[in-house]
């Protein structure tokens, strides 16, 4: 229950570890929230009084942030039960939602402490599905190719994952402990392969997400493109990436090596 | 020493990958193919077949069906088809962890309930088979079915009556199972488009769902028929003594072989 | 041996550092890239307008790289060296390129050309963007240009990873860069890393000012530890405020400059105190006061005269229901264009819950880049039209081998910066003068590798390192780091923003000598040695203060107006006294600045007063043109 002795005070209940190999446990803070307050802002806020409910003196609570304008993917948490940025999560909205802001580490990565999970896998995935574009090197070469309006709207709208990991969070097929690939980066090779000079890579990255954990363990839950904070066409990503595959595929098939 | 790396799949160049993980890709598709297409056709010609039982000749295709020159042939394909599609599903099942209970949206349930529903689709095929086409005595549920007694009698309709009327929770058994199939099936061929990449843009996924549904929606009518269908009709004296007769013939070790022809094949248009 | 080949350290993973990690490691040279956040997460994701360069279109209108570099000169009034700027625009049009072709998605035009939208300080369409979101484009697309390096081993990165100290070597009698001393910031360890030479692209100083458009790294502290170390400061006393953000409890979020380049207006009600909800106020009845002011740039003047003049509109009384506020006015744009400024109209929406597609914006103005860093110094050509490429020296701060890119690096913009050329410079400073970089490292003799100095050096500045962290963790003192903190934030924001006034500035001189008492009896709430985020903001803090009173010093000293700097009680320019460099030298006994003038050559445009055409101005300039022009010719 929220306590109203204070004005305008909100319980936190926050799933904290202290190290990676350590049991989690809970701690509660009341949190006295401004208008306009968000989680982060609650967070500095305990940072600065790290006292618990209860009234003892503990370490503060470590969580990743950066940018606080929902550009830099730092931040995502699970709040109230639900992946997403904590630097757009208002208190106000929250307060609608529950009695209590109630914040838990992303499940589907090693905790490092507290909030901050470690998402380096996701980094990984991005040079296995070689994210970028093969140019030759960085030397005044001219323009790159021109584009078409259409095709810049689709491949800007894929160009905004912050590699946050909701999407990952949420999918009932990304876990902690199995190598499935996920929608960001399956998302990523979209991106590229419909880049001009990007698509010289294509064969490379359809091979790569046709081993086990790529494109085609997705389970078509679909959970990715409701929590990706950024309104990505994931599941169209998802279906583009599927198409690729199923023409590669049949294209080596037939006149592979 | 803090970094946690687990690598991924897609770079890793274990040589013991077995050779389910080295063909990953094609199994995954065929495992979608063999939903799709052997196993879809057959529920979808069943369950038409079945609903003749509301008002239509269900003997005459029945017949038709048995009439099928090389029906063992189907039959293994189809059991293979529903062998390997049910052998690798289960595999790829537990391969995810289901969070409808965080996420509820429609398809996280959708998905949630593909995977429920084919685990009740297995087991449901498992005992209709069992029952009906293997005569097996599940627990005293024992409901054989015949498309004609070993004297031509049609039995086909009578059969299936006397295998739903055996007991409600064999009608709810049906319902549900049958349910489950359809659904697995249908919403199968709405992920399948976004699986090969047939849909690939939000709209043309929502367009194809309503088609999917559409086909859903009229497997549903047809089993609703079929099992409406099995319930209606009465059971007669003469197709108990037949049956019965027919049962007898089988356990004291007749053959298909020694039964009479079959009026079908013989004369074809009997109308 | 392999080992001893050169490496180069670079610190930083925002469009600087990785801008300069791409080209030092496609020459050939391997890379250390030291970032405090996974590098895809820097500071420069939040640049939102775009990126300046002289193209076709305006080219065909009458505009240059010179026109470019004019802008900026005059933008930043003449405050700028003129050789870098001049090598820099007349570079930018190369950059551009080089971004489209990795695959930036910049915004197009119907035959597939890319599209321009017109920016602060300029009159010609030149800015190149990717919707409102461009430094985020480009800086994915250096970083994926890193990843690449990365997967062929090319560059090694320490993300996670705190600079904690330069590492510099005298055995030769002149101090070098050898190497810097860094902190995991999970496990704590703190140990010494060697390099022929380190660039430092650490970004600005925002969080010296708490709450800033600046992400949190953005504390200063590398630079500051740099200063501490021996490198100078230049200008450290230029801070732009930018005029339009959304103030908010844990920063001030940026509204781009773009929402204004693409048409959006600033505006006021006409009578003070009016409470009508803004769809309510007729057009007669709003006061569009920088188009009134300003009919040549109208909205986009750049970015200190916006901020002041949004400042004065509310001290007089105006602002939105009579307080600190002004309205940014997107809603009577085209469709398509709004959706050219999506990115940062959804930030508005998911921030304030108003849809400001239908409703004006509600702004303010905030602390949002720092035009001083590090002291740097270049060799120019002999005409002085640029700079020498791959001229060793080119932007190396004064201690040898230790570098400055990007923000940090105090050359460029002046007294103020024009929107969109700080991306510019970020990347050019990465690919210009990473080659100088790589020049640099190459020159030294093989026996005078970092790799081959003996340990002494690195092991004095571990264990100093090690001290100082011990000293923190062990400190039980009553004052706790974040609110230290939130007390320096509010005195430079009140003292040395938008209105710098003397008194209220030796005020705040003042607060920084307590806040440094307090400091010295710190209590820190965590003591832990696994990923003790207290500690590294405490340890921040400490070079928070210091970079704060270089910058309070360098403004009490300047008793000018310029730029970005504002004295109501100095409101020129005084350019007999102050067309010069400030150079803050840290003194390690009083813990203070020293400062010194360096006169600001300017060998291809001469300075000119700064109006922007404002009307109430006019006559005086016309004056003074006339006279400066006679004068000159």
């Amino acid at each position: 229950m929220a306590t109203n002795t204070d004005q305008k005070t909100i319980r936190f209940k926050v799933k904290r570890q202290d190290a990676p190999q350590t049991a989690p446990y809970w701690q509660d803070f009341d949190v006295p929230h401004p208008p306009g307050a968000n989680v982060i802002s609650c967070l500095l806020h305990i940072a600065a009084n790290p006292v618990t409910a209860d009234g003892r003196t503990v370490a503060p609570v470590a969580w990743d942030c950066n940018c606080l304008e929902e550009v830099c993917g730092a931040c995502t948490m699970v709040i109230n039960g639900r992946v997403r940025q904590s630097c757009s999560a208002l208190i106000s909205e929250l307060a609608e939602e529950a009695a209590a802001v109630t914040l838990e580490p992303m499940t589907k990565f090693p905790v490092v402490r507290d909030l901050m999970v470690d998402r380096s896998r996701m980094f990984k995935n991005l040079i296995d599905i070689k994210a970028w574009v093969p140019i030759d090197g960085t030397h005044a070469l001219g323009p790159g190719p021109t584009e078409s309006p259409a095709n810049q709207d689709t491949r800007y709208a894929l160009s905004r994952c912050m590699t946050c990991g909701c999407c990952l969070e949420a999918c009932p097929q990304f876990l902690l402990d199995n190598h499935f690939i996920g929608a960001a980066a399956i998302s990523q090779a979209r991106y590229f392969n419909a880049h001009e000079t990007g698509k010289t890579l294509q064969d490379d990255r359809l091979e790569a997400l046709e081993t086990p954990g790529g494109v085609s363990d997705c389970g078509n839950a679909q959970n990715c493109v409701q929590v990706c904070p950024k309104d990505i066409p994931l599941t169209e990503s998802i279906a583009a990436i599927g198409r690729q595959t199923t023409v590669h595929a049949i294209k080596s098939f037939f006149s592979g090596k | 020493m803090t970094e946690h790396t687990p690598s991924t799949a897609a770079s890793s160049g274990d040589p013991a990958t077995s050779f389910l993980q080295q063909h990953h890709f094609l199994f995954r598709r065929l495992h979608s193919l063999s939903g799709i297409l052997p196993v879809g056709v057959f529920v979808i010609m069943h369950l038409f077949t079945n609903f003749q039982m509301l008002g239509g000749d269900f003997q005459h295709e029945v017949d038709f069906i048995h009439s099928t020159p090389a029906l063992l042939v189907v039959e293994i394909t189809l059991w293979l088809s529903i062998a390997f599609h049910a052998g690798l599903g289960l595999v790829y099942t537990f391969s995810g962890r289901p969070n409808v209970r965080r996420y509820r949206y429609g398809g996280n349930w959708r998905y949630y309930l593909q995977r429920i529903t084919g685990f009740i689709a297995l087991g449901f095929i498992f005992v209709h088979v069992a029952t009906l086409r293997w005569r097996w005595d599940l627990f005293g549920w024992f409901t054989p079915f015949y498309v004609r007694g070993f004297d031509g009698q049609p039995l086909a309709h009578a059969t299936t009556a006397m295998a739903l009327q055996h007991a409600r929770w064999v009608v709810a058994i049906y319902l549900i199972g049958a349910m489950s199939v359809v659904y697995h099936w249908s919403n199968g061929l709405w992920t399948s488009a976004i699986t090969w990449g047939v849909t690939i843009s939000a709209p043309a996924q929502r367009r194809w769902g309503y088609v999917c549904a559409a086909l859903g929606i009229a497997l549903t009518v047809f089993s609703l028929g079929a099992v409406v269908g099995a319930l209606k009709y009465h059971v007669t004296d003469e197709d108990r003594r037949s049956i019965r007769m027919t049962v007898d013939f089988y356990e004291s070790g007749g053959t298909d072989a020694d039964t009479k022809p079959r009026p079908h094949t013989a004369t074809h248009g009997h109308e | 041996m392999a080992d001893n080949q050169p490496r180069v350290i670079v610190v930083g993973g925002g469009l600087a550092g990785l801008a300069a990690s791409v080209r030092i490691a496609e020459a050939g040279v391997p890379v250390d890239l030291f970032s405090m956040v996974p590098v895809k997460r820097s500071h420069s994701v939040c640049a939102q307008g775009g990126i300046n360069a002289c193209n076709e279109v305006a080219r065909q209108q009458g505009y240059s790289e010179w026109l470019h570099m004019d802008e900026t000169l005059y933008g930043g009034d003449f405050l700028n060296h003129q050789p870098p700027v001049y090598e820099m625009t007349h570079w930018a049009p190369k950059v551009i390129d080089l971004m489209d072709r990795m695959g930036v998605p910049f915004n197009r035009t119907s035959e597939g050309q890319r599209d321009l939208r017109l920016f602060g300080g300029s009159l010609f369409k030149r800015t190149h963007f990717a919707g409102a979101t461009t430094g985020q484009q480009l800086l994915y697309a250096l970083d994926e240009q890193t990843r690449r390096y990365e997967a062929d081993g090319k560059v090694t990165k320490h993300e996670f990873w705190e600079f904690l100290w330069p590492v510099l070597d005298d055995s030769n009698g002149k101090k070098r860069c050898v190497g810097i001393v860094a902190q995991d910031m999970r496990s704590m360890q703190i140990r010494a890393f060697r390099a022929d030479a380190v660039v430092m692209a650490t970004g600005g100083c925002g969080m010296v000012f708490g709450k800033s458009t600046m992400s949190v790294i953005c504390t200063g502290g590398a630079a500051s530890r740099c200063y501490q170390a021996g490198a100078w400061l230049g200008n450290p006393e230029f801070i732009q405020v930018h005029p339009t953000a959304i103030p908010g409890e844990d920063k001030c979020r940026l509204m781009s400059e773009s929402a204004r380049g693409e048409g959006g207006r600033v505006w006021v009600p006409r009578k003070k105190n009016d409470d009508r909800p803004p769809n309510d106020i007729p057009t007669a009845e709003r006061w569009y006061f920088l188009e009134e002011k300003y009919p040549k740039y109208g909205n986009l003047v750049p970015r200190d005269i916006a901020t002041r003049e949004i400042f004065f509109v509310c001290q007089q009384g105006h602002g939105i229901g009579g307080g600190r506020m002004v309205y940014l006015d997107v809603t009577h744009l085209p469709d398509a264009t709004k959706h050219k400024l999506d990115g940062i109209l959804e930030i508005y929406e998911k921030f304030t819950g108003d849809n400001p597609r239908n409703v004006p914006m509600k702004i303010f103005p905030a602390v949002h880049y720092s035009m001083g860093g590090l002291y740097t110094v270049y060799t120019a050509k002999e005409d002085s039209k640029g700079m020498v490429q791959g001229a060793p020296n080119n932007m190396m701060t004064n201690l040898e081998g230790l570098y400055a890119f990007g923000e940090v690096n105090y050359q460029y913009h002046g007294a103020t910066r024009l929107g969109a050329n700080a991306l510019l410079n970020c990347i050019f400073d990465g690919l210009f003068c990473g080659l100088s970089v790589v020049n640099y490292v190459r020159d030294q003799k093989p026996g005078a590798r970092a790799a081959e100095l003996p340990a002494q050096p690195f092991n004095t500045v571990v264990q100093q390192e090690q001290a100082k962290m011990k000293r923190l963790l062990e400190a039980d003192g009553q004052y706790n780091p974040y609110q230290i903190h939130a007390k320096l934030g509010d005195e430079l924001t009140d003292s040395c923003t938008v209105i710098r006034e003397e008194n209220r500035m030796k005020r705040a001189y003042e607060a920084l000598g307590e806040l440094n008492a307090q400091y010295k009896n710190l209590g820190l709430s965590d003591a832990g040695m696994w990923t003790n985020q207290t500690l590294s903001f405490a340890r921040a803090l400490g070079d928070m203060l210091i970079y704060a009173e270089a910058i309070l010093a360098g403004s009490i000293a300047r008793k000018e107006s310029r730029g970005s700097h504002y004295r109501p009680d100095y409101p020129e320019r005084d350019d007999k006294k102050f067309h010069k460099t400030t150079v803050a030298k840290f003194d390690a006994v009083t813990g203070r600045a020293t400062l010194e003038y360096e006169p600001v050559p300017t060998p291809l445009i001469a300075p000119r007063a700064r109006t922007y055409g404002k009307v109430e101005a006019e006559a005086d300039d016309n004056k003074k043109d006339k006279k400066e022009e006679a004068a000159t010719s």
